[in-house]
């Protein structure tokens, strides 16, 4: 009912007889095992039979929302708060029951969030070494799945979600034992290290550069650092940024990116902690925007016909105009130019860059 | 490439006849008449879990197509109140599961036929009912909204609840304030939304995050011209509009995108006539229906996208849609009284 990639079958293809039986077939049999399960849901039947056909029925069919519901009352039957060990049926068994699900359907929500519930109940119910444990292996899954497909939205949503788990569990462990919080540290270390690899991988993820834009803010929280070292790490962004740009000028992701480090020069941009690297002086934010600039004429010389680097050029300048007002005249006349050049090889957005060039005007005239 | 399906159908090249610019009204119509037949074919088994979200896409398409006649209005109510738990909640399908999603197509449709009379009838105080079902969904701590009690949170189910309150009058039931600062809280550096805080901007996510903005009076909290940019960037050079950055381009983006500049009054700042060209490219003009991308098999849920995206950028014939609803205007103007 809602199909993505699959091709129109013509309607001059009319199905034989055969396939029109096998169909009816498989029709009479998915309804059966369906009539069957919801039957036992109905009367409230909570065993492992009860549970091995909600397995068959959700291999055949995983969006069928009401039987996860009523396999997580058979699970919450079947596991309560007593030691895995005398149940025949374990958070082990459930997430391997998962795995090839996932794997079949990565974009199927109910499978995630079943998942998510299963280790929960782990969470509650299992020593806190064992549950840490189940979290630590998930690490491993998503970063399979992502591996399969680097921009899944659900993995890269899991991930934070698991990682968020494990600096729970974690920082309780630590305290318990009354050392530091390294160990919390250290996962923000590691998945700062995983959106880098990523990122290495496939410039244009950009599901990489957005985590990597929440890391940073937190890890620099951890680690305490002052000034000078977020300026190192903010010049490291920059210089990394410019040299994926240079290799690719034509990847939007990158422009995203590069257009989320301008916004720390831009004094009308609310800079809040959890989304800063570091908040520049005037007379630093002029010194890299005019770097900036510079080197964004020099990549236009380069790539005429690259409309993303006029874009970067406009939102620069634009915000080099209110950081320094004296420039503003120097500046308007390329913006012009700019705007101008950007409504030629930017058709799609014409009335954008025309907007955006009307806008100039009143500006200036202000 | 296998991409035409048929004589003068979708995937051909450019420089068409002026007729592939013309929507196929006629063949929808009887497309989605045709759903509820098609009972000999496994798929329609396996998707029991959209049936109601299907009726509420089907009937939308049907009234913006101006054939709000063409299901039989009786039938449609005696189903979806058959769908209805005795907690307030709606399921996909008698005997599933009440979830914050179907719940919410009921309430559209409901309001689309002017069905709560049937409602109360059936079911006395149902109005209230629904409300407070959806009511006790949302997370009075941080102001989110869950999907059914087993607790997925995203910002889809916080539009869906503040949607169907607001149809009902009942928007007094929740939170608003602290909705919206949820919401607020799930906008990115790109100037979109996600699912949740941090998660990545999505067009769909950006849909549902400025249709509760919208709905609850507070659009003045989006960076519009931020927003519109990442938006505008969604248009491909074929006209059609992705998800995400480096996404391939998919009808039902028509409607996320679009409506979403739509209620920025960022419209123009992608090229209509070649979405529009896009959208038609993917319809099905012998046996009716739209599909996510020329060539593909259609559906009801790409249908009615593609038809409410021609219906926003002003196609011809169509009755006129309200982005924030993804109803006809006519309706929600009616059900909200002078919006
Ligand atoms: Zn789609």
């Amino acid at each position: 009912m809602a199909s993505h990639g699959i091709p129109r079958v013509s309607s001059s293809e009319v199905p034989t007889e055969q396939s029109r039986l096998k169909e009816a077939q498989k029709i009479v049999q998915y309804r059966h095992l369906a009539d069957l399960v919801n039957h036992k849901y109905g009367e409230g039947q909570l065993d492992i039979d009860s549970l091995s056909l909600t397995s068959k029925l959700l291999t055949k069919n995983p969006e069928y929302y009401s039987i996860w519901n009523y396999r997580r009352r058979i699970l919450q039957h079947l596991m309560p708060n007593s030691t895995p060990t005398t149940n025949s049926y374990s958070y082990e068994n459930e997430l391997k029951f998962l795995l090839p699900l996932l794997i079949q359907f990565p974009k199927c929500y109910w499978i995630w969030n079943h998942r998510v519930w299963v280790l929960e109940q782990a969470d509650t119910s299992l020593p806190l070494e064992a549950a840490l444990a189940f979290w630590r292996e998930e690490l491993g899954l998503v970063s399979k799945m992502l591996a399969r497909d680097s921009r899944n939205f659900h993995g890269w949503r899991y991930r934070r979600l698991v990682v968020k788990h494990l600096e729970a569990l974690c920082s309780n462990h630590d305290v318990a034992e009354g050392s530091s919080l390294r160990s919390t540290h250290q996962i923000v270390e590691d998945e700062f290290d995983y959106t880098t690899k990523m990122i290495e991988t496939n410039l244009s993820n950009f599901s990489a550069w957005h985590n990597r834009s929440l890391l940073i803010p937190r890890l620099l929280d951890n680690r305490q650092a002052g000034r000078d070292e977020r300026k190192v790490m903010f010049e490291s962004e920059l210089a990394l940024i410019h040299k994926a740009l240079y290799t690719d000028p034509y990847d939007q992701s990158l422009w995203y990116y590069h257009n989320y480090l301008l916004q720390h020069f831009d004094p009308a941009q609310q800079q809040s902690a959890t989304t800063t690297i570091y908040s520049p002086s005037n007379e630093e934010s002029i010194h890299w925007l005019r770097h900036e600039l510079d080197l964004l004429r020099e990549l236009c010389d380069d790539e005429d016909g690259c409309r993303w680097i006029y874009q970067a050029l406009v939102e620069c300048s634009t915000i080099y105009t209110e950081v320094d007002r004296d420039t503003q005249h120097t500046l308007t006349r390329d913006l012009q130019l700019w705007l101008q050049k950007l409504q030629d090889l930017d058709p799609l957005r014409f009335k954008r860059w025309k907007d955006a060039e009307a806008g100039l005007l009143v500006r200036t005239k202000a | 490439m296998s991409l035409v399906s048929g004589p003068g159908r979708g995937g051909a090249d450019d420089d068409k006849l002026p007729e592939e610019l013309m929507l196929s009204v006629d063949q929808h119509v009887k497309y989605i008449q045709s759903l509820d037949t098609r009972k000999d074919e496994l798929e329609y088994w396996l998707t029991e879990h959209l049936r109601l979200n299907g009726l509420y896409w089907g009937l939308t398409a049907l009234h913006l197509l101006g054939h709000p006649e063409a299901l039989p209005r009786d039938d449609v109510l005696t189903f979806v109140l058959s769908c209805m738990h005795d907690n307030g909640g709606f399921g996909a399908a008698p005997g599933h599961d009440a979830h914050m999603l179907y719940t919410v197509s009921a309430v559209q449709i409901l309001t689309t036929l002017d069905g709560f009379d049937e409602l109360e009838q059936k079911v006395p105080g149902g109005k209230a009912k629904i409300g407070r079902y959806i009511a006790n969904l949302q997370d009075r701590e941080t102001g989110a909204f869950a999907g059914d009690e087993w607790g997925e949170k995203d910002t889809r189910f916080l539009y869906g609840a503040l949607n169907a309150l607001s149809l009902m009058h009942l928007l007094d039931a929740v939170d608003v304030d602290k909705a919206v600062h949820h919401v607020a809280a799930c906008a990115n550096f790109d100037g979109g939304y996600g699912a949740g805080p941090g998660a990545e901007s999505h067009s769909g996510q950006v849909f549902t995050c400025v249709g509760a903005l919208t709905i609850a009076g507070r659009s003045d909290l989006i960076d519009r011209d931020r927003l519109g940019a990442w938006l505008s960037e969604r248009q491909l050079p074929n006209g059609g509009l992705n998800g995400r950055p480096e996404k391939l381009e998919d009808v039902c983006y028509s409607w996320w995108v679009a409506s979403s500049l739509a209620m920025i009054d960022r419209l123009h700042w992608i090229s209509a006539d070649r979405l529009q060209a896009f959208i038609l490219k993917c319809q099905d003009a012998e046996l009716g229906g739209i599909a996510d991308r020329p060539g593909d098999a259609v559906d009801v849920f790409h249908t009615v996208f593609g038809i409410a995206g021609l219906s926003l950028i002003g196609h011809p014939g169509l009755e006129e849609v309200d982005p924030a609803y993804c109803m006809p205007k006519a309706v929600t103007r009616r059900a909200l009284g002078g919006r």
